[in-house]
């Protein structure tokens, strides 16, 4: 009986550690990654988990937005402390892939910088791909990002 | 012997909750796999469909504040003429109606966050909880901290970001919970909305900025209707409303874009790093096109309200 009891408490351990290293951002982070966007309007938020598997390259999350011509878009990575130069977000489409040449990045590849936002003056209303993921080769396992659009203004 | 088969039973009982878990936070190659990628099609409703084409072009809508954030970027004053009555809600009988309403309200909702106007946020705050709370989704929809917000001066910031992301997580339940078709309404009726906000603000000044917007709405259309008619075997009210857009992609056909194309470049503005994309699509629109386009987009909007 008492083993019966050791096993359930583990398991039950098991569980909440399982939930907490999958999760999300948290609310609070979020909210200050979006309050950091200074005068643009917060649009949406891009919050994933990520985590890095033995023998997958690919790690995050992808998701598709309309982005409307004649506006400029600002786009916000944030992620807790200690991961912020471990993830990347990229805005791309079908005619700029992801890995090749994609529209805007938060991570330049040449200068090896990281900019923790990156703005978009589109012209062309289309569906564009907004992907958050660790950098090649960097990142712990688990970890977590979130990303911010939000509406710069109109261009000029 | 008998205690040993009843540690594997409940090593295997810890196993398969692990496994239950695991699920329940998502999986993420699931998030991964896109149509195209080689992922096999589900089934949806009575269409084969492919669930992940169509919970992209769900995600992919704007936002509810989107079209009011270009319209006052415009100088446009603030007008309660555009809004929606927030007593509609309480004509709303079918879950369709109510979602659609949702969608319709939220992205009102949108305009008076946008503009700072608090005196009428609270009115429509109520409607949206009714409705939210009539559709099973009240959850993700905290009334008494977005009142408190839209009362104290201070935080409209806070007010229009709680209020995006309410209406962003009540979508995407419904969407992840077998209730695609309630989210389908949601997202039309922020469209719609919006359309109706832009055709309207087009109508009394117009701009070349503003039927440029307009008759690029036509891409949005040509997404989504594919995605209402997913539903319209099982559900009369999406037979009316593909109808209802059927007419709208009428009014949309004469609309011409074309893509020129250029090399996007960098610049530095104000401390921000931007790119500018070059390449620009041109519409094409006769001011009779855009007439049509904005008489039927204010009888199918009214016309929605009132199915």
């Amino acid at each position: 009986m008492k083993r019966l009891f050791v096993i359930l408490i583990l398991a039950i351990f098991c569980l909440s550690i399982s939930t907490k290293v999958d999760a999300q951002c948290k609310q609070q982070l979020v909210y200050q990654c979006a309050t950091q966007t200074e005068k643009a309007i917060y649009l949406r938020d891009f919050n994933t988990k990520l985590r890095r598997e033995k023998g997958i390259d690919e790690t995050g999350m992808k998701w598709t937005v309309v982005l409307n011509k004649g506006t400029q878009y600002r786009f916000s990575l944030c992620a807790p402390d200690g991961y912020q130069d471990m993830v990347v977000l990229t805005l791309y489409d079908s005619e700029h892939p992801e890995n090749s040449k994609p529209w805007g990045c938060t991570y330049d590849k040449t200068t090896k910088t990281d900019r923790k936002s990156f703005d978009f003056i589109c012209n062309k209303t289309a569906m564009y791909y907004i992907s958050i993921r660790f950098k090649p080769n960097v990142g712990d396992k688990k970890a977590c990002a979130v990303g911010i659009l939000s509406f710069v203004g109109k261009s000029k | 012997m008998h205690k040993k088969k009843w540690y594997i039973t409940l090593f295997l009982l810890m196993v398969s909750l692990l496994q239950f878990n695991c699920s329940g936070c998502g999986n993420d190659n699931d998030d991964l796999n896109y149509p195209g990628d080689g992922e096999v099609s589900q089934q949806t409703t009575a269409v084969t469909y492919d669930r992940m084409a169509m919970q992209e072009v769900i995600q992919s809508m704007p936002a509810p504040v989107e079209m009011a954030a270009m319209v006052k970027d415009s100088k446009v004053p603030f007008s309660t003429k555009y809004l929606q009555n927030p007593k509609v809600v309480n004509d709303f009988a079918s879950s369709f109606k109510k979602a659609l309403g949702l969608g319709v309200l939220s992205a009102d909702l949108g305009y008076l966050n946008v503009y700072g106007i608090n005196s009428e946020i609270v009115e429509y705050l109520a409607s949206i909880r009714k409705i939210a709370e009539d559709l099973k989704i009240g959850q993700f929809f905290d009334f008494s901290t977005l009142k408190y917000l839209a009362t104290s001066n201070d935080n409209m910031d806070s007010l229009l970001i709680m209020c995006v992301q309410s209406y962003q997580n009540m979508e995407d339940y419904l969407s992840k919970n077998q209730r695609s078709n309630l989210s389908a309404a949601m997202v039309t009726g922020v469209w719609i909305e919006s359309l109706y906000l832009l055709t309207q603000v087009a109508k009394e000044r117009p701009s070349d900025d503003l039927r440029d917007n307009i008759g690029e709405q036509k891409f949005i259309l040509n997404n989504l209707l594919p995605i209402l008619k997913l539903f319209e075997k099982d559900d009369v009210n999406f037979q009316k409303l593909v109808q209802c857009f059927e007419e709208l992609k009428d009014s949309f056909s004469a609309v011409d874009i074309t893509v020129e194309v250029g090399e996007p470049e960098t610049i530095e503005s104000n401390g921000a790093f931007v790119v500018v994309q070059n390449d620009r699509s041109v519409v094409n629109m006769t001011s009779e096109e855009l007439q049509e386009i904005i008489q039927t987009t204010e009888r199918i909007r009214n016309k929605l309200i009132a199915l």
